[in-house]
C-alpha cells in the first residue's frame, strides 16, 4: 500500500460523512504537520488507473476547495506512507506551500466555456457572407460525390468565417465575467465552435455575484451559446502565478 | 441562481494531468490507461471531415424563403394585401422577414436527417477516428 497524495489545506479543514471517498474507494484522511494537512488515501499503486482515479481526486479536491483553500498535487503522486508524504511534502515544501496558501487564501477557481449553437451560427455565417451563401447556393443540388473538392473548401471558408462569431462570444463573456475575478486564465478553445474556455480565480465572498453573472449570461445568450460552468475548483491554473508573485 | 457543476471526465483530463503541484521525490503511479483516455479526449481542431462536416450542415439549412428571386414576391404580396401599401412599408416587411427567417428554428423537419448525417459521419471517421466522444459520464 501506498499513500496517494490529493493537495494540502490548512489542519483545519477535516474530512466529513459526505467527502467523497477516493482513488480504489479509499477513505480521504488529513496528514498534518502543525497546520498544513496532506489530503491523502491508501491506494494499491500497482493497479492500473483508470478514469475513475481522476475523477476521485477531482472531486476530492472540488469537495475540500467548496469549504477552504486548497492547493492541488498533479495527479500520480503517491508515497510510500503518511510519514513520508509528511516529511516529503509538507515539512519539506514547507515554505513554498505556506506562500502559496497565503496569496491564494480565500479564492476558488471556477471555470466556463462557452460553445455557439451550431445551426444558428451557420444561420448567422450566410447572412453575414454573401459570397458564402452563394457558393453554398451553387452546390445545392450538385451530388457530394461530385462536388467533394468544392465542399471541402466550403467548410474550410465557412470555419474560417466562424471565427468572427467565436471572438465576438469570447469578448461578451470574458467582458461579463473577468471584472468579478481576481484573475483570469485562459486555456486555448478547441473546435471550430467552442469561442472560451477561462478559469477565473474568485473571491470566496463574491462567489454568488459570479453564479449570478453566469445566470444573466446564460439566459441572455441561450438562442445562440451553450455555457458550461465548473466549479468550485482548487486554483489549478493559478498555482504558477502565484508563486511567481503575479496576483 | 446557477451554482458551478462538478468537473466531467473532459475537465479532469485536461486538467490534473498537466496542473498542480508537483514535488522533488515521488513515485509516479503507474499509467496504464490514461494515454488512451487522453487521446480519446482529444479533438481534431481543423479536419477534411469538420469541414464536409459543416458543408453539409448549410446545404440542409432551409433558407429557401429568403432566396433572391423570393424578395419580389414577398414584396408584391405585401402591397397587395394592403396591409403596406406603400413600396418602403412594403420593403421594410420583407427585411423583418428575412430576419426572422434566420431567428428562425426550423429545424424540425431536419431532425432525422441529421441523424443520418451523424451515422454517415461516424462510417467515414473510422478511417480517421476524429470526432469527440462524449464520456461526460
Amino acid at each position: 500500500m501506498s499513500v496517494h497524495v490529493y493537495g494540502v489545506t490548512t489542519a483545519h479543514l477535516r474530512p466529513e460523512g459526505d467527502t467523497p471517498p477516493g482513488r480504489q474507494g479509499g477513505a480521504v484522511r488529513l496528514v498534518t504537520d502543525d497546520e498544513l494537512a496532506a489530503i491523502v488515501s491508501d491506494v494499491d499503486e500497482t493497479a492500473a488507473v483508470g478514469r475513475q482515479d481522476l475523477l476521485s481526486h477531482a472531486h476530492v479536491l472540488e469537495w475540500f476547495a467548496d469549504r477552504g483553500t486548497v492547493l492541488p498535487m498533479r495527479f500520480g503522486i503517491a508515497l510510500p506512507d503518511d510519514a513520508a508524504a509528511r516529511e516529503q511534502v509538507l515539512q519539506r515544501e514547507r515554505a513554498s506551500l505556506e506562500q502559496l496558501l497565503g496569496v491564494l487564501d480565500g479564492h476558488i477557481q471556477v471555470s466556463v466555456q462557452a460553445f455557439l449553437h451550431e445551426e444558428p451560427a451557420l444561420r448567422e455565417v450566410l447572412r453575414r457572407r454573401p459570397d458564402l451563401r452563394a457558393a453554398r447556393d451553387e452546390l445545392q443540388g450538385v451530388p457530394e460525390e461530385l462536388a467533394q473538392s468544392r465542399q471541402v473548401e466550403l467548410g474550410q471558408a465557412i470555419t474560417a468565417a466562424l471565427e468572427e462569431l467565436q471572438d465576438e462570444a469570447r469578448t461578451l463573456v470574458l467582458d461579463r465575467l473577468a471584472p468579478l475575478a481576481r484573475a483570469v486564465s485562459e486555456n486555448e478553445p478547441k473546435g471550430a465552435l467552442e469561442a472560451v474556455h477561462a478559469a477565473f480565480l474568485v473571491d470566496r465572498k463574491a462567489r454568488a455575484q459570479f453564479d449570478a453573472a453566469v445566470a444573466e449570461l446564460r439566459a441572455e445568450t441561450e438562442a445562440r451559446l451553450r455555457v458550461r460552468y465548473v466549479g468550485p475548483q482548487p486554483p489549478y491554473s493559478f498555482l504558477d502565478a502565484a508563486r511567481a508573485g503575479d496576483l | 441562481m446557477d451554482r458551478p457543476s462538478p468537473s466531467s471526465l473532459a475537465d479532469v483530463i485536461e486538467i490534473i494531468l498537466d496542473k498542480g503541484l508537483v514535488i522533488d521525490i515521488y513515485i509516479r503511479v503507474s499509467l496504464v490507461g490514461i494515454e488512451l483516455l487522453t487521446i480519446d479526449a482529444r479533438i481534431v481542431i481543423a479536419s477534411v471531415d469538420t469541414y464536409l462536416r459543416f458543408a453539409r450542415a448549410v446545404n440542409r439549412l432551409d433558407l429557401t424563403e429568403t432566396e433572391t428571386h423570393g424578395i419580389p414576391e414577398l414584396i408584391e404580396d405585401i402591397s397587395n394585401s394592403g396591409a403596406k401599401g406603400k413600396t418602403s412599408g412594403a420593403l421594410e416587411g420583407a427585411a423583418q422577414s428575412i430576419s426572422n427567417v434566420f431567428k428562425g428554428d426550423d429545424d424540425d423537419e431536419d431532425k432525422g436527417q441529421r441523424q443520418e448525417q451523424r451515422r454517415t459521419n461516424k462510417s467515414s471517421n473510422s478511417q480517421g477516428g476524429q470526432e469527440k466522444r462524449t464520456e461526460d459520464s
